[in-house]
């Protein structure tokens, strides 16, 4: 699906490549990973990176973000949002074991089968606010679960600044997330349900993750250059205290050649 | 991919030929953002004609050549200036004569009017 939606970006782009087009594509192809939090997981490959994003006045669409603005100003610009949630995406790269010992390191007294649960996506609805100057980015946003999936919330903030030296582009950014004791239980609780011998129940509350993120590229020209980028999500302690986590934080890093259409 | 990946190698380069001329300007791009509204550049100006005789080096910023050389076959010359907008330097055989080669610097902007442009998402990787 990756391989024909890079084909069909690569045959409409010179269409869509001019300077003023509401059309915003690019595409980055390296190797990088995202660690997975998960016991018995896989980590998340990177190979190909796609940005396809599409602008209008008031609508638009920013790689599966939906939102419409309704305040652009000098200051700031404001958007109802829709997203999907992003703590699913460990869920989709886990593995089925039978293990002798628990997740403590406790022996047990007949082999069991030990199984991550399954979460769903869930749709989140919420707002947006967006601001930048000679000070750097900001971007602040709530959002709320409408698929009645976990039923709770998220606040998010993040800021960046940019750095240009020749060739060169440095983004370093810093944010954090706070997560609602609904979501954070969700995604990362045990039901009594699940529990096994080898599962513990676990109740999630509430929790705040905070991230590290810096992106460099250097600039063969407007359009090339060598992107490199890393990022380190340090878990809030009620997700990283979860018997199905066994790290408290998820490290990704990116390295390769990237086009902008 | 495979063009686009070896029209990427020859980008660099970005020297523009007619037959045997050649122009080559360094550096070819400024980076610019809210925080660095322009590019302080010297640019280091070479050509090579086909044959020897009176070549004159243009850009789009001033009606004048830049400079001009006599029953000569190569030149060189630097070029100072503040940048701002993409523009190119060409190289002809005195004013109103047809160009025998061009170099365009690139100019990239990395901050947006529509700042939405700007914006992260925890999506996708997010690298670019």
């Amino acid at each position: 699906m990756r391989t024909l939606t890079a084909f069909l970006l690569l045959s409409l782009a010179p269409a869509l490549a001019a300077d003023d087009s509401p059309w915003r594509l690019g595409a980055a192809l390296g190797y990088g990973e995202r660690n997975n939090p998960l016991v018995q997981s896989d980590d998340v490959p990177i190979v190909l990176d796609l940005d396809i994003a599409w602008f209008g006045e008031r609508f638009f669409f920013d790689n599966g973000d939906l939102g419409f603005t309704f305040v652009d100003n000098a200051s700031v610009t404001t958007s109802f949002m829709a997203r999907v949630n992003s703590d699913r995406l460990f869920f989709g790269r886990t593995n089925t074991k039978f293990v002798n010992f628990d997740l403590a390191g406790a022996p047990l007294a007949a082999e069991v089968e030990l199984t991550i649960p399954d979460r769903d996506y869930a749709i989140e609805a919420g707002v947006e606010l967006l601001s930048d100057g000679r000070w750097g980015f900001l971007q602040v946003s709530a959002f709320h679960d409408v698929s009645g999936t976990h039923e709770g919330f998220e606040i998010d903030a993040n800021y960046g600044i940019g750095f240009g030296r020749g060739n060169w582009y440095i983004e370093p950014a810093i944010g954090v997330s706070y997560k609602s004791e609904e979501l954070n239980d969700y995604y990362w609780g045990v039901r009594p349900g699940e529990s096994s011998e080898a599962l513990p129940a676990y109740e999630a509350g509430d929790g705040i993750n905070a991230q590290v993120k810096l992106r460099a590229s250097y600039y063969f020209s407007r359009d090339w250059s060598f992107a490199l980028s890393a990022e380190y999500e340090r878990l809030n302690d009620e997700a990283a205290d979860s018997p199905i986590v066994d790290r408290d934080g998820v490290l990704g890093y990116f390295a390769g050649v990237a086009y902008r259409f | 991919m495979k063009r686009l990946l070896a029209l990427a190698l020859l980008l660099p380069l970005a020297a523009a030929a007619d037959d045997a001329a050649v122009l080559t300007v360094k550096p070819l791009l400024c980076i610019i953002d809210a925080r660095t509204p322009v590019c302080e550049m010297r640019f280091a100006i070479a050509w090579e004609g086909g044959e020897k005789g009176y070549y004159c080096v243009f850009n789009e910023l001033e009606t004048d050549a830049l400079r001009c050389w006599g029953d000569a076959q190569s030149g060189d010359l630097d070029d100072a200036r503040t940048v701002a907008e993409t523009f190119s330097y060409w190289l002809n055989q005195g004013e109103d004569q047809p160009v025998l080669a061009t170099a365009t610097v690139d100019v990239l902007r990395k901050d947006s009017d529509d700042r939405r442009r700007r914006r992260r998402t925890r999506y996708v990787w997010d690298i670019l």
